[in-house]
């Protein structure tokens, strides 16, 4: 945090100690000016204007140069206002919904730029792989100028796009597929939205165009044997129950190893059953919520016996010790254990849907979603979105740079040692990370809870009924459309302290996390 | 990246080698051509997986570009190719040139060729954009090839007469009367699509200036946009704005950074958390305020009340002060021993060294600005200072919904982001190396 | 390093003259004043009119130029914007303005009040259609005047349904004979493999209001104090059009709307499919000859009321223009007004068929009625004069609850229920709920609305009764033009006024607020 305290220069020597204070003080503020300023006016102040408004009535249909009267303070009241309605809190669950794509996104990230760390040159192979690819795009042309661009000139087109992707790959190396990756994100703001509005458009959009077929297959395996979704429903409801179990071992194993403090186990173990407690809550479907929570039940009483008879193999330093690691895996856990739990509903429903359908007589058994329009699909539609925009973000270069920075002969002893790659990852790779994923974190977290905006905006308004709309699009409904700014304030300060008290929690607990 | 060295004769292994007996080499041959068949067969699977990613990331840009070139009316097909159309535009018309073929269509004839000539000849000045060919596409709404004294004297492209084999051979294959369905559909597009191009090109072939021919790739989409809306003036507005916020922000940024990073004043850090906590507010609110401010400066719907606001960031100020964190406080104590000045030691060593900084902070605001929307969009009246995602909604909006004219629009503004990256991608990657994670 | 200032530096201080050079002059020897409206060609001719009837109304300058400049704000027509400019005083002086939002601007005060000068110079509500009155005023105060009035009908295209073998309706017809005509004009136009996106309806997507209003329904009740909506006429309602856009599938989907491929947005693409043939109806009013003149496909246009079940009505709406109280020129603003409600400007409005023209004077001569130039039309347009004459129905505001409000809850509710969330009679029950509170909300906002409210929300108490107990209603007492008029076709109206009730303070349940503000208040 600080730079280096340095030998006073001669001549400030024979000064006295409050005027080399002084001389430092106007020296450090000169070259701050410039920059201070600005953020002064056009960052501070709107803060502190922001923060006295949210105690106030400030409306723009009451309080503007046209009226008389000021606005009035009124305490906590918008505050209250906030807690006792229930629209806050539903756009704060849509908020948390949207974030549950944070660890999937950085996982990807992750893995991409892992994939971009490896050597890809192909040593004296590369001319082979050349011929391969261009003989592969040449043929792919020559049938496409052949076939007279009917449909099959689709196929054909997307084929060569992949070859051409492949061949500038091996010519151009890491930096080609490296901006190819990164592409989406900077490109990524009102163009790319109005893109994928497009996109998600329910009878012409590609993406439905892409997904009809496959709901096709489906409905008519579902419709000739019903009980093939329901066996793949089981299935992923035994995958959630070992993912799990797999959490909570992990947590055991911590704790046994003595990585892991009383509190700081507290919370991960929490999350670790907010799926399993959902799926008991929401009707999703008959025997999921009856069988997920027993399951779990079961696992997590055989887990904690085990715990309870183990020996404690390391004493644990303090009680926070190792939160951040097991709070990244609880929450992998967690958010795997989401999708599962969404899989299983969808197959466990599939038949009896689909046996509906047919009754009804309807043409498609299974139709293609509206994305944007129906309220079930928008969240997840706008994730998918945000996935594909987030693969190859800043979290991937920052990750790419931590890669190059974990020293080579780490590896090597792990090789000497015989090591499998998915031990030299969590062994090595992973808690070298950490410094890297901490700060990621921390900046997805507050991204996330602030975000939302400009995809309300542009591609749903804030819909369909209120599914798309997050708590920033909710101080733009309150403060630009009805003028209640004061009210938007005191929203907006709501989540500073959520997003201040979320960060202030990271930094402290991943802090030592990192440094662990 | 061999890790065996080429034989090229002045490396001293092949010296050695050369001293090795036959049998040897060609077992060390071998050995190497192994080694890199290993490393050629190993690579393959890594190139693969990185180009299945890359083009599932890329898709979405494949439909954009190829909708771009397509005529409105093929948008939303399977096919994402644009194919042979006869729906084009063709400039514009006066109210009494449409009326006279409307006249015409009303009475239900079908427009001959002099009377085509007739309506190019009154065509004055144009007053109100309409598409000729839909006018013509209802003039010969009955799905009739126009009859040969439509064309009489006209010499028919090689391209017509293609068409019109096309015709006759579906008038002389009738459809079978038990087809219906998706299959019946199919064979009457089929054959409406035939007529239609071959009326639009016998028109292109009467009148060459006014009717264009059929066909595949529009490109005049992009040209098209330019005469919608001024696109050129969005482009200049928001690359210049994005220029000058990333030109200040470095610089002022910098500064900063440097004071918090490299000097020592007391309340530095107090400061310096102040700044930070700015960042978490979220930046909704501060726009009436900001608005407020920008209309005491008289800076409203002018392009410097978007630079301003932009230009002076707590998160610049971070960044780089992350940055200049990792920079080893030996080299300014070696210029300050010098009797270096602190603006010395700052413009001469430190900048220079946290470039890769500066660059990632470069790429960093510029696309941050180049894509902003709200600011812009609450700020800004007059047309002539709109920013190009401003400008995009125009075809996103009430005013208007032509798909391929915005998707056109949207690959034209993405450009300028992939040059500024491409060029500057090498730096941005060991820029972000040196610090920004260290908290 | 420094090079790289220097230069970055010199270039963006070059782009800076350079943009600084092509900005567009817009300086000028007179008085400049603006519009802020919708991008339409038609506007322009319209400024060019106007510069004319300054000058021959002898408004000019010693050169005889006018003695003021309109020009054209097309950039800036979205409700938000134009308020965050209105309070910040940089709003254009004249604005367009449509019901919502000018209840909006008059609720923030940046819109002049208009009543006296309109009187004096010829724009006051007698100089436009009867019931348009009460659209153009706010307690009785005028704020706006006609640029155009729109009376919503639909739009018929006989020949597509004579294509089927169905007959078009007759001018007046009700909603059971639409559902009747949709589902066979859906069988008979749609075979089974028809693409999405060429799919063919009955209708375009039917505005909510529109179908409630001929059911008598209004989101308001009929002092304006509450919600009306949780009732079993709006339930109804709802169970009706989810009927017809998702089990029938005789109106399109919001999907269906988003699968065709248009050149126009929103609402506009509605027409565009009209044009296209794939809507055999549009609710609509004149204005959309504008743009169906383009359309030459269809050969025949007939008009027909909006049907009905035992009430036929129509909205009559307008978009009007409103002078914004921080405008420099004032009086040369007003003149820009008094030359909307002139024939010089209905004539442009009688030419290119932008709805009505503001004064039904201009209505009545053959130029309206059978332009030369566009035969297909004959016989249409005097549909629209006369039902903004007889059937026409002003819609309600409440001054108690802004009608973006109203408007947001019942699409919520709308939608809540289309999309399963909630039952019709939920639906029904939580926009009214919320309605309500937003009404307490605004009374606990504004004490100065108190005392109005509490007189009307005692009169609403006697009426319930009295409409619980079928007798004839006091006609003063009922606010809403909706009901007003519904109850008027029904013959339920009295001239009697019943003595006046005791002034409620506490009407609804949500008793907090209402007993905070009195005690405040008192």
């Amino acid at each position: 945090m600080s730079a280096a305290a340095r030998p006073a220069p001669p001549t400030a020597a024979r000064k006295s100690a409050a005027q080399r204070q002084r001389r430092a003080l106007l020296i450090g503020l000169t070259f701050l000016l410039p920059n201070i300023l600005g953020v002064a006016v056009f960052t501070v102040f709107p803060v502190v204007f922001s923060l006295v408004m949210a105690f106030s009535d400030w409306d723009l249909t009451q309080h503007n140069m046209f009226k008389e009267g000021l606005p009035k303070f009124i305490g906590l009241e918008n505050f209250v206002d906030l807690i006792t309605g229930d629209r806050f809190f539903r756009f704060f669950a849509n908020t948390l919904f949207f974030m549950m794509g944070i660890p999937v996104a950085v996982g990807g990230s992750l893995c991409a730029a892992i994939l971009l760390s490896k050597d890809t040159s192909a040593g004296g192979g590369r001319p082979y792989l050349w011929l391969l690819a261009g003989s592969v795009l040449v043929v792919s042309c020559v049938m496409l100028t052949a076939s007279g661009l009917g449909s099959t000139a689709m196929m054909l087109l997307l084929i060569g796009t992949a070859c051409g992707i492949l061949l500038m790959g091996v010519t151009g190396g890491l930096t080609f597929y490296r901006t190819l990756f990164y592409t989406p994100h900077f490109v990524a703001g009102v163009a790319t939205m109005i893109l994928w509005k497009k996109l998600y458009a329910k009878d012409t959009g590609p993406v439905n165009a892409a997904v009809r077929p496959v709901l096709e297959v489906v409905g008519g395996v579902t419709q000739s044997a019903p009980a093939v979704p329901t066996v793949i429903g089981w299935a992923f409801t035994a995958l959630l129950i070992l993912l799990f179990g797999w959490g909570l071992g992990r947590l055991r194993t911590m704790r046994v190893e003595g990585d892991l403090g009383a509190a700081a186990g507290a919370l991960p173990l929490v999350l670790l059953f907010i799926p399993a407690c959902i799926a008991a809550i929401w009707d999703l479907g008959g025997p999921l919520m009856r069988v997920v929570p027993i399951g779990i039940s079961a696992v997590a009483v055989v887990q904690l016996v085990r715990l309870a008879t183990a020996q404690e193999r390391f004493p644990v330093n303090a009680p926070s010790e190792g939160f951040g690691s097991a709070l990244v895996f609880a929450l992998l856990a967690m958010v795997g254990q989401f999708i599962l739990l969404g899989f299983a509903a969808v197959a466990l429903n599939l038949a009896g849907f689909v046996e509906a359908s047919a009754a009804a007589g309807r043409e498609t058994l299974i139709e293609a979603p509206g994305w944007l329009t129906n309220p079930d699909f928008a969240k997840p539609a706008l994730m998918i979105m945000g996935f594909w925009a987030a693969i190859g973000s800043n979290n991937m270069i920052l990750y790419l740079a931590a890669l190059t920075n974990v020293p080579g002969e780490l590896y090597e002893a792990a090789d000497i040692d015989g090591a499998s790659p998915m031990q030299r990852f969590w062994n090595i790779t992973w808690p070298q990370l950490a410094p890297a994923t901490f700060f990621i974190f921390v900046m997805s977290t507050i991204g996330g809870l602030q975000g939302g905006f400009e995809m309300a905006r542009v591609m749903t308004q804030g819909g369909p009924d209120g599914a798309t709309t997050t708590l920033s699009y909710f101080i733009y409904i309150e403060g630009f459309e009805t003028g209640r700014l004061g009210y938007a304030s005191a929203v907006a300060w709501t989540l500073f302290i959520l997003v201040f008290s979320v960060t202030l929690f990271n930094w402290k607990f991943g802090n030592k996390y990192v440094n662990d | 990246m061999s890790t065996i060295d080429p034989p090229d004769g002045t490396s001293p292994i092949v010296g050695a080698a050369a001293m090795l007996s036959a049998e040897d080499r060609r077992a060390m041959r071998d050995r190497q051509r192994r080694a890199e068949r290993k490393r050629f067969f190993g690579s393959i699977p890594l190139h693969l997986t990185l180009t299945a990613i890359g083009f599932t990331l890329f898709l979405p840009f494949l439909w954009m570009i190829l909708t771009s070139l397509k005529p409105l009316d093929q948008i939303g097909a399977d096919n994402w190719l644009p194919t042979l159309s006869a729906n084009t535009d063709a400039g514009q018309f006066s109210e009494a040139a449409v009326d006279k073929v409307r006249a015409v269509v009303r009475a239900g004839d079908t427009p001959t060729a002099a009377f085509l000539q007739a309506f190019v000849d009154t065509e004055a000045e144009s007053v109100r954009p309409t598409q000729l060919a839909d006018m013509l596409n209802a003039a010969i709404q009955r799905g009739e090839p126009l009859p040969a004294e439509a064309y009489e004297g006209v010499t028919l492209s090689q391209e017509s007469r293609a068409h019109l084999a096309a015709v006759e051979a579906n008038a002389a294959r009738p459809i079978p009367p038990d087809l219906e369905g998706p299959a019946l559909d199919d064979a009457l597009g089929e054959r409406s699509r035939a007529v239609a191009l071959f009326n639009a090109s016998v028109l292109h072939d009467a009148l060459p200036e006014l009717v264009p021919a059929p066909v595949t790739a529009r490109t005049h989409n992009y040209l098209e946009v330019f005469r919608q809306i001024p696109f050129a003036r969005y482009y200049t507005n928001s690359l210049f704005i994005a220029c000058w916020v990333t030109f200040l922000q470095v610089f002022t940024s910098s500064l900063a950074a440097f004071s918090f990073a490299r000097l020592q004043w007391p309340g530095r850090d107090k400061v310096f958390l102040l700044y930070l906590s700015t960042m978490m507010l979220p930046g909704l609110v501060m726009m009436i305020p900001n608005y407020q401010i920008m209309i005491t400066l008289g800076l409203v719907d002018t392009l410097a009340g978007l630079i301003l606001p932009g230009a002076f960031t707590a998160f610049g100020t971070f960044l780089l002060r992350q940055f200049m964190l990792s920079i080893p406080a030996s080299l300014d104590e070696a210029a300050e021993i010098d009797g270096a000045s602190k603006w010395r030691t700052y413009w001469d060593v430190i900048l220079p060294l946290a470039r890769p900084g500066l660059v990632t902070l470069a790429i960093f605001t510029f696309m941050g600005n180049y894509n902003s929307f709200f600011w812009p969009l609450v700020m800004l009246k007059g047309e002539h200072n709109y920013t190009l995602p401003i400008g995009l909604l125009y075809f996103d909006s009430s005013a208007g919904q032509e798909t391929n004219l915005l998707m056109a629009a949207v690959t034209m503004s993405v450009v300028p982001m992939i040059i500024v990256f491409v060029v500057m991608q090498k730096q941005l990657v060991a820029g972000i190396q040196l610090g920004a994670v260290k908290g | 390093m420094k090079l790289v200032f220097l230069v970055v530096s010199l270039l963006l201080g070059l782009a800076s003259v350079g943009i600084w050079l092509t900005q567009p002059d817009l300086a000028s020897d007179k008085p400049v004043i603006y519009w802020v409206t919708d991008r339409n060609p038609a506007r322009e001719l319209q400024v060019e009119r106007f510069h004319q009837w300054l000058v021959h109304e002898g408004h000019v300058d010693e050169h005889g130029k006018p003695i003021v400049e309109l020009r054209l704000d097309m950039a800036n027509a979205q409700v938000s914007k134009i308020a965050i400019q209105s309070v910040s005083g940089v709003a254009s002086d004249l604005i367009d303005t449509y019901g919502e939002s000018m209840r909006l601007l008059q609720a923030m005060g940046v819109l002049t009040d208009l009543t006296e000068d309109a009187e004096a110079m010829g724009f006051g509500p007698n100089s436009t259609y009867d019931a348009m009155g009460p659209d153009l005023m706010v307690d009785g105060r005028q704020y706006r005047y006609p640029a155009n009035v729109s009376v919503n009908l639909m739009w018929v295209n006989p020949e597509l349904l004579q294509r089927y073998g169905l007959d078009p309706p007759p001018p007046r017809w009700t909603w059971a004979d639409f559902e009747q005509l949709g589902v066979a004009f859906k069988k008979a136009a749609n075979s089974a493999g028809t693409r999405p996106a060429d799919r063919k309806f009955i209708s375009s997507h039917l505005m909510a209001h529109v179908f409630d209003l001929t059911n008598g329904v209004d989101p308001l009740n009929e002092t304006l104090t509450g919600s009306a909506l949780n009732n079993p006429a709006w339930i109804e309602s709802l169970k009706t059009r989810k009927r017809w856009i998702y089990e029938l599938n005789i109106l399109p989907t919001p999907d269906d709307v988003a699968a065709a491929p248009t050149e126009q947005g929103f609402g506009r693409s509605a027409l565009q499919l009209f044009g296209r043939e794939q809507y055999a109806m549009l609710p609509g009013g004149r204005y959309m000859l504008v743009q169906l003149r383009r359309y030459s496909q269809i050969r025949e246009l007939d008009v027909v009321e909006v049907p009905h079940n035992t009430f036929p009505a129509a909205f009559i709406s307008t978009r009007a223009v409103a002078l914004y109280k921080g405008s420099k020129h004032p009086e040369l603003a007003k003149l820009f007004l008094a030359f909307l409600a002139s024939e010089a400007y209905s004539q442009t409005i009688v030419e290119d068929a932008d709805a009505l023209p503001p004064n039904p004077e201009f209505t009545r001569g053959e130029a309206f009625r059978s332009p030369s130039n566009y035969p297909r039309e004959h016989g249409v347009h005097e549909i629209f004069a006369d039902a903004a004459e007889t059937i026409a129905v002003s819609m309600a505001y409440s001054p108690y609850v802004l009608p973006s409000i109203i408007n947001r809850e019942r699409n919520n509710a709308e939608q809540a229920y289309f999309n399963n969330r909630l039952t019709a009679e939920q639906a029904a029950e939580q926009a009214a709920r919320l309605i309500d509170r937003q009404i307490q909300a605004e009374l606990y906002r504004k004490p100065e609305l108190l005392a109005a409210y509490a007189r009307d929300a005692a009169r609403q108490r006697v009426l319930e009764e009295l409409k619980a107990e079928g007798k004839p209603l006091p006609e003063t007492w009922i606010k809403n033009p909706v009901h007003r008029a519904y109850y008027q076709a029904k013959g339920r109206l009295t001239d009697q006024t019943p003595p006046e009730p005791t002034p409620v303070v506490l009407p609804f349940d949500d008793e907090h607020a209402v007993s905070t503000v009195n005690e405040s208040a008192s």
